[in-house]
């Protein structure tokens, strides 16, 4: 049995409940409406390793995972990327991530939070609750199944939203 | 998840269920007669150093822990692998140790708070890419991890500066093409050097194409 409170500093992180959900399968390039064939983080790989954040290993789509009624927001990323041209005759986009862990089938499983900024982002807004997670390939993961989550309280912030904004809305 | 259509995972992906069922026996095999250092050697190294708070990184199937000497009966172990599947098999079988798993790059910063006494690199090294120099970035994130006078120990086959005979140069030159093995610029000078460096009281020894390696942190 893992026992995350011993291998994370309890007082440097967030625990919080997530449900895995289907996400748009432009990031892996699962999804045959998806412009990019071998997925978008495919794309944006080498432009992330060039500027510091070494993907090697990971699997290249992200888990999509509700946490709501929080929603979060990166207030101090670990990496913070602007104007990153990945793809030709779109608009360069700002891409920041933090660190998490996932805990799933007595495994800890060390992840980033992937946050291509909306205000750079074209399409597909989502929910302010909706995460979208990089981590190492997870075998027999189905959407519907319930995650814990940890956040590092260093660089994210979650609070609790019970009216749901989207990505694209102004305060 | 889908099928990764990248070789990004490519040395952690050979460690499927099946491949696993047989990888005890193909690596007695290998570790004999093509790598020339009988798995015998690197059971000592386990048996030497290996303490009862024991973080073991890229695990394989499990076999070292299974068959080593722990210094008690219940000992804190916890098994750090990219692939889940070598976790699982890994966990399964030294279950009796009730080990606790971390799936993570140990090529970027781990971020635990607790500490180890012993850390095993069991044939690890020889699958990271890059050259020694590249690599020692894993002693970098591990130190931190590791208590005062703890030891960390582990083998890697080397391509530079060790005689290989005809089936060894080509079973190398295969696994490299299949990115299975990331491992023709390594050579145990470059790793005794990123080995003191980061360490102390460190130690390489060559058996066959095998580099069995031990360093600790200040006491």
């Amino acid at each position: 049995m893992i026992e995350m409170d011993r291998l994370l500093e309890k007082t440097a992180w967030y625990k919080v409940a997530g449900v895995l959900v289907k996400g748009y399968g432009v990031a892996s390039g699962i999804s045959s409406e998806s412009p990019y064939p071998f997925g978008s983080l495919v794309m944006q790989k080498p432009y992330f390793n060039e500027r510091g954040l070494d993907l090697e290993g990971f699997f290249l789509g992200t888990l999509n995972i509700d946490i709501s009624p929080y929603v979060f927001e990166i207030f101090n990323p670990l990496f913070k990327f602007e104007g990153v041209e990945w793809y030709e005759g779109t608009t360069a986009e700002t891409f920041s991530f933090a660190d998490c862990f996932i805990e799933y089938e007595n495994t800890c499983i060390k992840g980033y939070v992937y946050y291509p900024h909306p205000e750079t982002k074209l399409r597909h807004f989502q929910s302010k609750s909706l995460l979208e997670i990089i981590a190492p390939y997870i075998e027999n993961v189905r959407h519907g199944v319930k995650l814990s989550l940890y956040f590092n309280k260093e660089q994210i912030r979650l609070t609790k939203n019970h009216k749901e904004a989207r990505y694209g809305d102004r305060p | 998840m889908a099928i990764d259509h990248n070789d990004v995972n490519a040395g952690a992906a050979i460690y499927s269920r099946q491949v696993l069922a047989i990888y005890d026996l193909s690596m007695l095999i290998f570790f004999k007669f093509v790598w020339q250092c009988p798995t015998i050697h690197v059971l000592e190294l386990y048996n030497d150093n290996i303490s009862s708070n024991h973080l073991d990184v890229g695990v394989g199937s499990g076999y070292y822990l299974d068959q080593c000497q722990f210094p008690s009966d219940n000992p804190n172990i916890l098994l750090l692998d990219l692939n889940h599947n070598s976790l699982s098999a890994a966990a399964r079988r030294i279950s009796r140790y009730r080990p606790e798993m971390l799936q993570a790059n140990a090529l970027e910063p781990i971020l635990l708070k607790n500490t180890f006494d012993s850390v095993g690199l069991g044939s690890l090294l020889h699958c990271l890419p890059g050259t020694i120099k590249d690599k020692a970035v894993i002693f970098e994130n591990l130190r931190p991890l590791m208590n005062p006078g703890g030891v960390i120990f582990g083998c890697t086959l080397i391509n530079g500066g060790v005689s290989k005979h005809w089936f060894a140069r080509q079973a190398m030159q295969r696994l490299n093409a299949k990115k299975i093995f990331c491992n023709l610029q390594d050579n145990a000078d470059d790793l005794q050097e990123a080995l003191s460096k980061r360490f102390f009281d460190s130690n390489v020894r060559i058996i066959g194409c095998m580099a069995l390696f031990t360093a600790r942190t200040p006491v």
